[in-house]
């Protein structure tokens, strides 16, 4: 351990001014060096009542940096017992109390038996500038706990996050309490808890870029558990910023660049999106890499490699690479392919989508006319359990509901895209090319960005 | 052992050995040349070395028949290197003009270019020695040599003729093969490649030996004529080295005691013969000691009462006269004096108590300054008296009057653990002096710590003493013309980059208490002011610096002999530090250890009382013998006490502010503002439930606002609320909050 963290409590050369006030700073006598090569034995046998402590502490120091060294867990603990007979002749040495705590909390965190109670105890010794300091005890139950659990693939998430929040109790200033507690948040899906938590971390280590990777993702995540995520569009520039600032302290973290891509499709920074896919691709040639390279080169027009690349995948994802395939095909104007696509997506899908059926709708009824589309747009719909906003949708679909009604229902801007591009493009089928186009401008300027419709729309003012 | 008492010995020695020369006082013969001329001397004894050395030293003592002796003394000394030039070109030869006469015979310088170069004749003077202040019958014949260099070869001769004989009919000497020179840094004592001692005496008595006079060094016996003739041979002795606290005896076993006398009862005797008539009471001895029984009633208070009248009444003065040092003055005399030596006030003492009906004695002391004191043959060869009070009724046994009110009974470090002869006229073996414990022998450092101005600490300090220490400390004061200067440089040591803004002692007149030193330090920008954290320290070094010569200890490789420690002693310290105000905390950053070995105790603690911190810290070095071969292992313990860890406590403003204080001191106007603030600390410090109330409380002062809402989210969250918390979040965006 670095006892860096030392000069906090010794500001600029306290230390070297305490010893000179002490000693004058007068030359030390040139002293022999009889320090054994090996320690332990030696540190072992001595009786605390007559140890030498100089003896003693070399002999610590010499056993921490050889189980650092050599990461043994049997050195630390022969360094412990050193430090421990150290402190006996010390008791209220602050530094020795740390050293010794720190040793313990590796030891709880390696799994060693009957440390935990040491630990606690010593922790509860140490005075409140060193425990504010001090990694909590229960993260280090908590890191043995979900090593634990990692192995056995059991996570008891209650018992886990009592004891981080456990150790925010115990030392509320411990970044990695808050970032562990974070990404718990985000795994049981309470992104805006998530949020909160990250930036609790973050206030103690504005620096720490694992409290920039959680807080990105925990912002990505609650815009994406939105109805409309182009509601918040200031928590997608806050993800945004996270993210960036924890890929530059974490450039080989892929769960960033997963989530960079992501992000900067939202924000319509297309070519930052296909950068950070290929990067991510190159470093993880995987299904989910190459569904994001692929979605990402839509975004650029890259029509034909995006669609190489969803067919790569389409054997095992069927359902989601048809679709995909589906709004390529319907961006560049084939609609046969388009409808073509859309009728396999249903045919594998598990539970069809209300959007997927109505952009299928535009598509079938490009390629067959509307009354075949509408016909199986109303089959599919029929039983879906839908949104009050879908229904709205689907009865104008149907031509159940008039243009201005669905207008005046939509409530968001996500909404509002949804009902001017179909308004556009009923306008359209029925000739008036003028009134369509405004609409369909009027949806394009709602730019939400990764939206099939706010995309149509930019075809149909092209074509 | 200091070198002077080393030095001092051994001319004491050589006075007490020419002091029944047949030669009559003012009748001066130069005595016959005892060496070979001086170039055919060097061919005999050739350089062997680089190393300065005696190589040649022939002592003659020739006693007659009145047991007078007259002593002749030849050296020869080859120069090594530049420090032994400048040492050997003045040379200093002491003796006492009351016993003896001093002549130099003649003093030579051979050159390496083969020139032989005399004294010149005023180059050589009596003095008498500065370092004695007072009466005393000390002189010393100095001389400076030409052209001495290394490589250079110098000889010199001297006879001492007697005067008059300590104990009249016996004879005793000290032989040592040794030359004394006084060097710059105190006394050298060269190798001695070759020395010839030799005493021719009447053989109408025994000459008694002590035992190493039989063994260090072959000797001859003979007898002619009606005259013994003792002769030791010694070769090739080691140099010998001074060092601090060396053992007394050590080296004894070169030197060789020879006298007339077989037992100590003949001393006491003797002594009792000087001294007994003085102790006489006259009218105003009587009235004295009347008006002092007045007062007391018990034994111990008439032996206080004398001390007291002592210290008050009768001034203490060196004086080394008076049948060499050994006869009082009458009590009378003394008490007209108002004015006495060690003898003249023990007699005065005794003669008091007697006359109080307090049975005492006075008592011969040999004291540490005075080296060692060989008890196998009898001699005389002590430098104080003091009084033994035989009366069992006292707790007190041993007095000494002679300090400047020094704290009663005024035994001192350089008396106790001392033999001692009690001149009652029978005793033939000497008593011990007692030993204080190391309790007894204390020196305690008080420091009380506390932040004044911006950036300064001020110190005060109390400092007390018992045994050595007091007995020093109390000197220094009362003897040092200088001692506010000699003070203030000391309690600088304290803390090195401290001014010392006060001083002053306590009790350096008072007989009953000890004496003590009290002051006030100050050691600018000491921390940097608030809010930044300060820092205090202290340290064991700091009492071994002040109070302890274990910091000078000669390193392992050069120590030759074992080092005594012959009081044990206690150091001790007990430091406040004070927090520079309300809103800091202390934390002992690193903390002394206790350590416990064979040579010394340390046990520190430390801890904090409210917002300040204390230490307290006790080092003890018991009384005894550390061995050549635990040297080492002492050295390097005592040189460790440098690095271990010291007292540093560090005052660190405490983080988390009075939240109960914050909320009674609300603004109705900025309720909902300090409410916020009170969750947003609850929960930045952990304690879930009580942000949990805080933040209903908030939402309860301002439903509408949307921090609130996202706050009671939070802290429904950590408490595992998760369906509340995601409502209040959804509540707090619907209120605009924004994440």
């Amino acid at each position: 351990m670095s006892l860096q963290w030392l000069r906090s409590f010794l500001p600029g050369m306290t230390s070297l001014v305490l010893a000179c006030w002490l000693s004058g700073c007068s030359q030390q006598p040139v002293k022999d060096s009889t320090a054994p090569d090996s320690v332990h034995s030696s540190a072992a046998q001595e009786q605390s009542a007559t140890a030498d402590p100089l003896q003693l502490k070399k002999d610590a120091e010499a056993l921490w940096q050889r189980a650092e060294q050599q990461e043994s867990t049997a050195l630390l603990q022969d360094a412990i017992a050193a430090y421990e007979r150290l402190l006996q002749l010390a008791p209220q040495d602050s530094t020795l109390q740390y050293q010794l705590y720190d040793g313990y909390y590796r030891l709880a965190v390696a799994g060693i038996p009957n440390v935990e109670d040491r630990m606690r105890a010593l922790f509860t010794q140490l005075p409140a500038p060193m425990r504010e300091m001090a990694r909590p005890p229960s993260l280090a139950v908590f890191l043995q706990a979900i090593k634990q659990a990692e192995a056995t693939q059991q996570y008891d998430d209650a018992h886990l996050s009592a004891l981080l929040l456990a150790a925010i109790g115990e030392q509320p200033s411990e970044p990695a309490t808050y970032v562990l507690l974070s990404d718990g948040y985000l795994r049981s899906q309470h992104p805006v808890m998530a949020i909160a938590t990250a930036k609790q971390g973050l206030a103690r280590n504005p620096h720490n870029p694992a409290s920039h990777k959680y807080l990105g993702q925990a912002y990505r995540a609650f815009v994406r558990s939105q109805s409309c995520l182009y509601s918040y569009r200031d928590e997608i520039q806050k993800a945004a910023e996270a993210l960036r600032v924890a890929s530059t302290g974490m450039p080989d973290d892929l769960k960033i660049r997963e989530q960079l891509v992501d992000i900067y499709a939202l924000m319509n920074l297309a070519p930052l999106s296909v950068n950070e896919a290929r990067k991510l691709h190159t470093a993880r040639p995987d299904d989910t890499s190459t569904w994001f390279l692929a979605q990402a080169l839509t975004d650029v027009d890259q029509y034909a490699q995006s669609d190489e690349l969803y067919l790569t995948l389409v054997d095992r994802h069927p359902d989601i690479m048809y679709e995909a395939l589906a709004d390529n095909a319907a961006l560049r104007g084939d609609w046969d392919s388009a409808s073509g696509y859309w009728a396999k997506h249903f045919f594998h899908a598990r539970k069809p989508d209300f959007y997927a059926a109505l952009l299928r709708s535009v598509a079938d009824e490009q390629a067959y006319g509307q009354q075949a589309a509408l016909k199986i747009f109303a089959t599919l719909t029929e039983a879906m359990d839908v949104s009050p906003w879908q229904a709205q949708l689907r009865e104008f679909r149907l031509s159940r509901l008039p243009q201005d009604r669905l207008i005046a229902a939509a409530r968001d801007t996500c909404e509002r895209t949804e009902a001017y591009f179909y308004a556009g493009y009923t306008q359209r089928i029925q000739g008036n090319a003028n009134q369509a186009n405004e609409y369909f401008r009027a949806a394009a300027n709602e730019k939400t960005y990764s939206y099939q419709e706010y995309l149509l729309a930019h075809y149909f003012l092209k074509h | 052992m200091n070198l002077n008492s080393f030095r001092r010995f051994g001319w004491s020695v050589l006075w007490l050995l020419t002091f029944l020369a047949g030669i009559p006082a003012g009748v001066s013969a130069q005595s016959a040349r005892l060496a070979p001329p001086l170039p055919e001397l060097a061919q005999q004894f050739p350089a062997t070395g680089s190393a300065t050395e005696v190589f040649r030293k022939i002592l003659h003592i020739d006693v007659d028949d009145q047991w007078q002796e007259t002593t002749t003394a030849y050296i020869a000394v080859r120069i090594g290197d530049n420090e032994a030039a400048r040492d050997y070109s003045q040379i200093s030869v002491f003796f006492s003009n009351y016993y003896e006469t001093l002549e130099l015979d003649f003093a030579n310088v051979l050159t390496e270019n083969g020139t032989t170069t005399p004294l010149a004749p005023d180059a050589v003077q009596t003095q008498t020695p500065k370092e004695d202040s007072f009466y005393q019958d000390t002189r010393q014949l100095v001389f400076s040599l030409p052209s001495v260099r290394p490589g250079s070869v110098l000889e010199f001769q001297y006879t001492r003729r007697p005067l008059r004989s300590i104990v009249q009919g016996e004879w005793f000497s000290r032989l040592t093969p040794y030359w004394w020179e006084d060097a710059a840094s105190g006394t050298r004592v060269d190798a001695v490649r070759s020395a010839t001692l030799q005493v021719t005496a009447p053989a109408n008595k025994t000459l008694h030996l002590s035992a190493n006079s039989k063994t260090a060094y072959p000797l001859e016996r003979t007898q002619q004529q009606g005259r013994q003739t003792l002769r030791w041979e010694a070769r090739a002795v080691p140099k010998f080295q001074l060092e601090s606290n060396m053992p007394f005896e050590q080296g004894t076993e070169r030197f060789v005691e020879v006298s007339t006398i077989r037992d100590w009862r003949t001393i006491n005797l003797w002594a009792q013969g000087l001294i007994e008539p003085q102790i006489k009471t006259d009218a105003a001895l009587q009235a004295i000691a009347q008006q002092l029984a007045a007062k007391a009633t018990t034994v111990d208070e008439k032996v206080q009462a004398v001390y007291a009248h002592m210290q008050n009444n009768i001034r203490y003065i060196f004086a080394h006269v008076g049948h060499g040092g050994y006869q009082p003055h009458a009590a009378a005399d003394v008490v007209k004096n108002a004015y006495g030596d060690c003898k003249d006030q023990t007699v005065m003492v005794v003669t008091l108590l007697r006359a109080m009906g307090v049975d005492a004695y006075p008592a011969l002391v040999s004291t540490k300054s005075n080296g060692y004191f060989n008890p196998d043959v009898g001699m005389v060869g002590f430098d104080h008296m003091i009084t033994y009070i035989a009366d069992t009724r006292s707790s007190t046994h041993w007095l000494d009057t002679t300090g400047d009110h020094a704290l009663f009974p005024g035994i001192g470090m350089q008396t106790e653990g001392q033999r001692a002869l009690v001149i009652n006229g029978k005793d033939a073996t000497f008593t011990t002096l007692p030993i204080r414990t190391p309790a007894e022998q204390e020196a305690h450092l008080d420091l009380a710590f506390s932040h004044v101005g911006r950036n300064d600490v001020e110190v005060q300090f109390n400092m007390t003493f018992s045994g050595m220490f007091e007995q020093h400390f109390r000197g220094l004061w009362v003897y040092d013309p200088d001692h506010e200067k000699t003070f203030e440089a000391f309690a600088g040591q304290i803390f090195n980059k401290a001014d010392v803004l006060e001083i002053s002692a306590r009790n350096s007149d008072n007989l009953w208490q000890p004496f003590s030193l009290h002051g006030k330090l100050l050691i600018d920008d000491a921390w940097e002011g608030a809010p930044k954290n300060s820092n205090l320290a202290v340290s064991v070094n700091q009492l071994i610096r002040l109070f302890s010569a274990v910091s000078g200890l000669e390193k392992p490789a050069q120590r030759q002999t074992p080092y005594v420690n012959y009081s044990g002693y206690r150091l001790s310290m007990h430091a406040t530090m004070a927090a520079p105000d309300g809103q800091y905390a202390p934390m002992a950053v690193t903390a002394g250890p206790s350590v416990s070995n064979a040579f010394f105790q340390l046990k520190q603690s430390g801890r904090q009382v409210k917002n300040q911190y204390e230490v307290d810290i006790s080092i003890e070095f018991p009384q005894r013998t550390i061995t050549l071969a635990e040297y080492r292992d002492f050295y390097d313990k005592v040189d460790g006490l440098e690095d271990l860890a010291f007292w540093n406590v560090a005052f660190v403003q405490e983080k988390a502010s009075t939240l109960a204080g914050t909320a009674t001191h609300v603004s109705p106007t900025d309720a909902i503002g300090q409410q916020l603030n009170i969750t947003r600390q609850f929960i930045d410090r952990g304690e879930f439930d009580k942000a949990l109330e805080a933040a209903t409380k908030a939402v309860a002062i301002a439903p509408r606002n949307g921090e609130a809402h996202y706050l009671l989210g939070m802290a429904q969250g950590y408490r595992g609320l998760y369906k509340e918390s995601d409502h209040s979040f959804a509540e707090a965006l619907k209120l605009g909050y924004k994440l």
